[in-house]
């Protein structure tokens, strides 16, 4: 996968990710590429744009501390908004691959 | 602390500190704000009406106002291009004006004054000016204004004026619509002298 | 290790960020995020120079970056938001010097007290204890003094905020001394600081014991009269 880090989500796994713990950039995309196994691997610049607007719409905050390597770094923290929005992106997540799997299962359903 | 929260602060913070540089530096949003502030610094005032508004040649204007039958002069000028103050440099303030027909010289070669009386419809003065030390011969300049409905009467005698000269009014006729003088103050051009409408008795001193 | 070099490339993504304050955080956060990825790719054995070229590889395109962040960084609220910044800034340097000079004015006023009078014995005094607000400012009329050399004393003190809308000035009192048959004298010299809060002395001289009244004038027709007979203190008496 060669695809910029730019789609819907994206943002989805970084709530994610900062759900679980308060990371930086670099650490992030490390994080990624350790979970899936290098399969998503991509232009590591386009992260921030992203994170940024994340910011700017409130679903995470930023703050500068002292990574373990020694250096100062910004790191990332979800919000309760961000929270809040994780939650209902996991549900669309969910019905999306549910259905996914049905198309591909076979099974009719008539539209309403 | 996020942007959202520092733009709300901003918002309170900004006009609090406008008000405080404004009021602490004498600063004021229009000329006229600057005329009320001064006369309320000096004690006296508020005029009851603005009497007219004289720009200066190099900035700013001299706003006069009447208060009691009293005039109140004060000069003011521009700040930062927006706002006004007080026009270095001194201002009049009041002046007081208890004669029927009281007339000032200020500077600038400016006469101006009140005249109490509805009849005097016209101020005539002789203004008489030298340089000190040459009293005995001075310079003459006559001049006549016209007053209007509030009793103010206004002229520019000379632009050419010195410092170090001196100036004074020596005599003053108030006249009516038709022309008749009906009060004098000073020394009459016959040489009788008057005192606020009142011939004074022949006493030589 | 010698720091790589990577300003063409970062410059050329700023160079999308219309929003300039925030170019430097991004510099720096893009940055250091190269610098992480250079220092785990040296450790890993990669010569330098092929090191520092992979970084930025695995970077990206540095227009489409800086368009993207271009849109993450000019919302209309951080336009705003600089400008209210400025704004403020701007204020505060402003008000630097009036404030210290009020805050000397206020110290210097603390610090200051009324002269006393050595070259003559006190008569009698009167705790006059006036207070009046005269348009901005209160007036307070605090004692007066009369002495053997037939001089009277008035102390005074006046209080205007600083931040009304008057022009400020520190205006000393006038001072109108009479006696039974009518006015004996005007005025006198003396003293006054302080355009917020100041004190001040009046000093009339060849004034007789007998004066009845004294009427201070502030301003323009504001008067304020005060019973000499009434309420004296004699020295002797205490």
């Amino acid at each position: 996968m060669d695809k910029g880090l730019i789609g819907g989500s994206t943002v989805l796994m970084l709530l994610s990710l900062l759900q679980e713990k308060e990371y930086y950039g670099y650490e992030i995309i490390k994080e990624i590429e350790q979970r899936s196994n290098c399969i998503f691997q991509f232009k590591e610049g386009t992260l921030y744009p992203v994170l940024h607007r994340m910011e700017s719409q409130g679903l995470v905050k930023s703050y500068k501390a002292t990574a373990e390597t020694g250096k100062e770094r910004k790191y990332y923290q979800i919000t309760v908004k961000g929270k809040t929005q994780l939650a209902k992106e996991k549900e669309q997540w969910n019905a999306f691959t549910i259905s996914v799997k049905k198309v591909l299962g076979g099974a009719g359903y008539a539209c309403p | 602390m996020n942007r959202k929260k520092e733009l709300i602060i901003f918002v309170i913070l900004i006009p609090l500190l406008l008000l405080s540089f404004m009021r602490l530096g004498g600063y004021y949003f229009s000329a006229e704000d600057v005329f009320y502030a001064c006369e309320k610094g000096l004690h006296y005032g508020p005029s009851e009406k603005i009497l007219a508004e004289y720009e200066f040649e190099d900035s700013g204007k001299l706003i006069v106002g009447k208060w009691k039958e009293n005039l109140s002069a004060i000069s003011v000028d521009r700040a930062f291009g927006v706002l006004w103050k007080l026009k270095s440099g001194g201002i009049t303030g009041f002046i007081s004006c208890e004669k029927v027909v009281t007339a000032n010289i200020f500077r600038g070669g400016k006469v101006m004054g009140l005249a109490s009386q509805k009849e005097i419809r016209e101020v005539y003065c002789r203004i008489e000016y030298g340089d000190y030390g040459n009293d005995e011969n001075p310079s003459i300049q006559e001049m006549t204004m016209t007053v209007d409905q509030d009793g103010f009467f206004y002229g520019i005698w000379s632009t050419q004026i010195q410092d170090d000269t001196f100036q004074y009014i020596a005599y003053i006729e108030g006249r009516n619509a038709y022309g008749e003088v009906i009060y004098r103050d000073g020394m009459s051009p016959e040489g009788k002298p008057y005192l606020d409408g009142v011939l004074i008795e022949n006493t030589e001193n | 290790m010698r720091v790589p070099d990577w300003e063409e490339y970062l410059k050329q993504i700023l160079s999308h960020v219309k929003f300039k304050y925030d170019h430097n955080h991004i510099y720096f956060e893009l940055k250091n995020h190269m610098e992480d990825r250079y220092d785990e790719f040296v450790s890993e054995g990669m010569e330098e120079e092929q090191a520092r070229e992979t970084v930025l590889a695995c970077m990206g395109d540095a227009d489409e970056i800086g368009e993207e962040l271009n849109k993450a960084h000019s919302p209309f609220l951080g336009w705003i938001w600089r400008v209210l910044k400025d704004a403020l800034i701007l204020l505060v340097i402003l008000n630097f010097l009036p404030a210290l000079s009020l805050i000397t004015s206020g110290f210097i006023s603390v610090f200051e007290s009324y002269d006393e009078k050595s070259d003559s014995l006190l008569v009698y005094s009167i705790d006059v204890g006036y207070r009046e607000k005269i348009y901005d400012t209160t007036v307070i009329i605090d004692k007066i003094l009369y002495y053997e050399d037939h001089t009277l004393e008035v102390r005074y003190a006046t209080w205007t905020n600083p931040f009304s809308d008057s022009i400020k000035w520190s205006s000393s009192i006038g001072v109108t001394i009479y006696d039974e048959q009518g006015k004996i004298q005007a005025n006198g010299n003396g003293w006054k600081s302080g355009s917020y809060y100041g004190r001040g002395q009046k000093y009339c001289e060849n004034i007789p014991l007998d004066a009845t009244k004294a009427v201070i004038s502030y301003g323009i027709e504001n008067e304020i009269p005060i019973d000499l007979k009434e309420g004296r203190v004699m020295a002797n008496e205490s």
